[in-house]
């Protein structure tokens, strides 16, 4: 075979610009495509990292804010029922000093009614033994009362007018 | 107190008996002519003095009013009709007295010293009903505070010692609570009162005894008690006997505060009285001499000089106007007679504002003089303000749009209207009033809203009685507010608010 | 000048008349006499004069004692 050099240098040369035009069309029609694919699976893969990640967060979140409330709701009620205990309490120390006051009360009045009674009685017997004695002094003097008397009380007043 | 054992009555017997000297036995008699209505005719007491005591027969006693050339008329004290005609009547030469003394204290008599409340009642003493008014030698002028407890009356229309303050208004309007507190207030301090009731319902004076009772306020208390039911002339008698209960305690220097309640039934009285004893009638068939029965009456109210003990009392008479109408004859009248009035409207009592003080026609013309030292920093300027917001309030009714020194001008009035309204028998003390004007005074309750003022308040009480004891108990016994107290309490009024929510 | 005397039932004869001498001596000897009896007088007398009553007796001098004493 003879090949003279000329047509060796076109044959590189139309081979090389196979090469290049292979080389542009895999660039366009391959190249690029793949390297989109693969950058949208990396941004994929790491979106889903994150939100794996948040989720995980808000997890820990919703869970430290539960046993919060729990502390909280169990703080609540213990107060409450001190509380309650101590209203009650209360309540039946106030019971007790208006039952005590009221006893108070009531013996006070009793013993106010007692003496009240006590005086009538003092005042009514005053009255019955000074109603005896005049009786008493009259039933003597309606037969006592003398002429010698008489004439003495009428002097008497008429010397004092 | 008493003897029980029999040698003890008789050992009394024997000493009275000792004691009475027998002497001629004299006395006037006369005959009942004419009787009926409560009034006696009566001939032939020739001797009979104004205002005498006579006894008919059944132990019936009346007084005699009218004293004519051949005949005399007398009002019988008791109600019961067994004066009958040609019964003797004998002159018991004494004019009508009542007991008095410190053994009346905590006591319910009728005008005559008759205990009502079932016990027995021992006087120490007797006062005649009528007796003259102090000599103006004797008096001094006012200067010591009489506290009501009631904010309204003690920072505007302030009462002293020995004034005497109308109380004035239609029924219904709260002129009886006003007493009520007064004297409910006077648990801590050294005031004896006696509060009169003339014509009112028994079920009403039963009430009222009660509620003195439960709040403590009878053991210092004096109630004289004529109800609708007793005679006119128990009627009439009854603010003379009040009057003459509480000159006894003023004689021994002590303060006392008198209550009339009311001088208009005292004044329908009298004229029962008067037309049944045919005196010729005046003006709304009154008497000529009405004016001359409250002007005795009130005159002797005073405040007594330190050469005649210093004691003094208070006289707050009660008057009871028909639809608001206070130029009618017997308002007009006491008005004329008193040293101030307190003014009640129906229209405020309505519309929620109680007590129902009507600030604008209300005066004490005793003033600043009787007032305590706090008060008077305190209360400066309340009446203008007042009386300010009330011209402007007629704008903000209808909704105009008003600058900014006239929207805080009505603020401020409702706050101040707000404050004033209080419940019943629940009366200040100095402090609490002090603290409530001088919070008021700093624009402390600018920014709480209206309906929540009483509630700050009471909030703001209990945490300066809790952290500033020492300060409200000096206030309360002292009077005075120095510099250094308003600024301390300028201080806790900023802490309060700081930690008040609602 | 009218006067009433009361005297008592049982009083003698001529305390009446002594009574009335002793008031003519005051009042003059033309002052009129009603003379009644009464069984509670005890003993002295009353006597009604111009609207005045004097009593002298003995019932009455009890029941002042029996006032002064009860109180």
């Amino acid at each position: 075979m003879d090949f003279s050099i000329p047509e060796l240098a076109v044959d590189i040369l139309l081979n090389l610009l196979n090469i290049g035009i292979l080389f542009v069309i895999v660039k366009l029609l391959v190249y690029k495509p793949v390297k989109k694919f693969l950058s949208d699976r990396n941004q994929k893969i790491k979106n889903e990292i994150e939100e794996a990640r948040k989720l995980q967060d808000s997890a820990n979140e919703t869970l430290s804010k539960k046993n919060e409330l729990i502390e909280e709701g169990r703080a609540k009620g213990e107060a409450a029922a001190s509380e309650m205990y101590k209203k009650a309490q209360e309540k039946s120390d106030a019971i007790i000093k208006k039952a005590k006051s009221d006893a108070e009360k009531i013996i006070a009045k009793a013993n106010a009614e007692a003496d009240t009674r006590k005086q009538e009685i003092i005042k009514s017997s005053r009255n019955e033994i000074a109603d005896l004695s005049i009786e008493i002094a009259e039933k003597i003097l309606e037969r006592e009362v003398s002429k010698e008397d008489n004439r003495r009380i009428a002097d008497e007043f008429f010397n004092e007018v | 107190m008493y003897n029980y054992m029999p040698e003890g009555i008789s050992a009394f017997l024997k000493k009275r008996l000792d004691e009475h000297t027998v002497s001629t036995i004299k006395y006037d008699y006369g005959t009942v002519t004419k009787t009926g209505d409560g009034v006696a005719r009566i001939s032939n007491l020739p001797k009979c003095k104004y205002g005498e005591l006579l006894r008919f027969e059944n132990d019936v006693y009346g007084m005699a009013l009218d004293l004519e050339e051949d005949r005399i008329g007398a009002v019988i004290l008791d109600t019961s009709d067994t004066v009958y005609e040609n019964s003797t009547v004998i002159g018991t030469g004494e004019v009508a007295e009542t007991p008095v003394g410190n053994s009346l204290l905590g006591r319910v008599i009728d005008p005559i010293g008759r205990p009502l409340d079932g016990r027995f009642l021992i006087p120490e003493e007797y006062y005649p009903c009528e007796r003259h008014a102090p000599k103006i030698i004797e008096r001094r002028p006012i200067d010591t505070p009489l506290q009501t407890g009631i904010l309204a009356i003690d920072s505007m229309i302030p009462i002293g010692r020995g004034q005497r303050e109308l109380i004035i208004g239609d029924r219904q309007t709260g002129k009886t609570s006003i007493a009520i507190d007064t004297i409910l207030n006077q648990k801590n301090s050294d005031v004896i009162c006696v509060y009169c009731c003339i014509g009112q319902k028994a079920s009403s004076i039963s009430g009222l005894v009660e509620t003195l009772r439960d709040k403590g306020a009878l053991p210092y208390t004096v109630v004289v008690a004529a109800t609708a039911s007793d005679s006119p002339a128990m009627q009439y008698l009854a603010p003379f006997t009040a009057a003459s209960i509480s000159e006894w305690f003023m004689e021994k220097g002590k303060d006392v505060l008198v209550v009339y309640d009311d001088l208009s039934k005292h004044a329908v009285a009298y004229r029962t009285m008067s037309l049944l004893l045919m005196r010729p009638p005046g003006r709304e068939a009154y008497p000529g001499d009405i004016f001359y029965l409250h002007s005795r009456l009130l005159e002797r109210s005073a405040c007594m000089s330190e050469a005649c003990a210093g004691g003094s009392v208070t006289a707050l008479p009660i008057i009871e106007t028909m639809a608001g109408n206070i130029s009618a004859y017997i308002p007009t009248n006491v008005i004329s007679i008193t040293d101030g009035q307190i003014y009640l409207e129906e229209e405020l009592f309505h519309s929620g504002i109680r007590p129902a003080v009507n600030t604008g026609l209300s005066v004490s013309r005793v003033g600043r003089a009787a007032q305590c030292g706090a008060m008077k920093r305190v209360s400066g300027t309340l009446r203008i303000e007042l009386s300010k917001f009330r011209e402007m309030a007629v704008f903000a009714r209808f909704g105009s749009d008003v600058d900014s020194s006239t929207a805080k001008l009505l603020k401020k009035g409702q706050i101040l209207t707000e404050l004033f309204k209080q419940k019943k028998a629940s009366p200040f003390t100095v402090f609490e009033e002090t603290v409530i004007l001088l919070a008021y005074k700093c624009d402390v309750f600018d920014d709480i809203e209206i309906k929540r003022l009483n509630d700050f308040t009471q909030k703001l009480f209990a945490f300066l009685k809790k952290s500033y004891s020492v300060l409200a108990s000096s206030i309360n016994q002292s009077g005075d507010l120095s510099d250094d107290d308003e600024a301390e309490l300028k201080k806790a009024f900023s802490i309060f608010k700081g930690s008040y929510h609602e | 000048m009218k006067i009433i005397i009361t005297v008592p039932d049982n009083s003698y004869e001529d305390f009446y008349d002594d009574i009335c001498s002793g008031f003519k001596k005051k009042y003059g000897n033309d002052t009129e006499f009603l003379k009644r009896t009464s069984n509670s007088l005890i003993g002295g007398f009353s006597a009604e004069v111009n609207g005045t009553v004097y009593d002298t007796s003995v019932r009455a001098k009890l029941n002042e004692i029996k006032k002064a004493i009860k109180g």
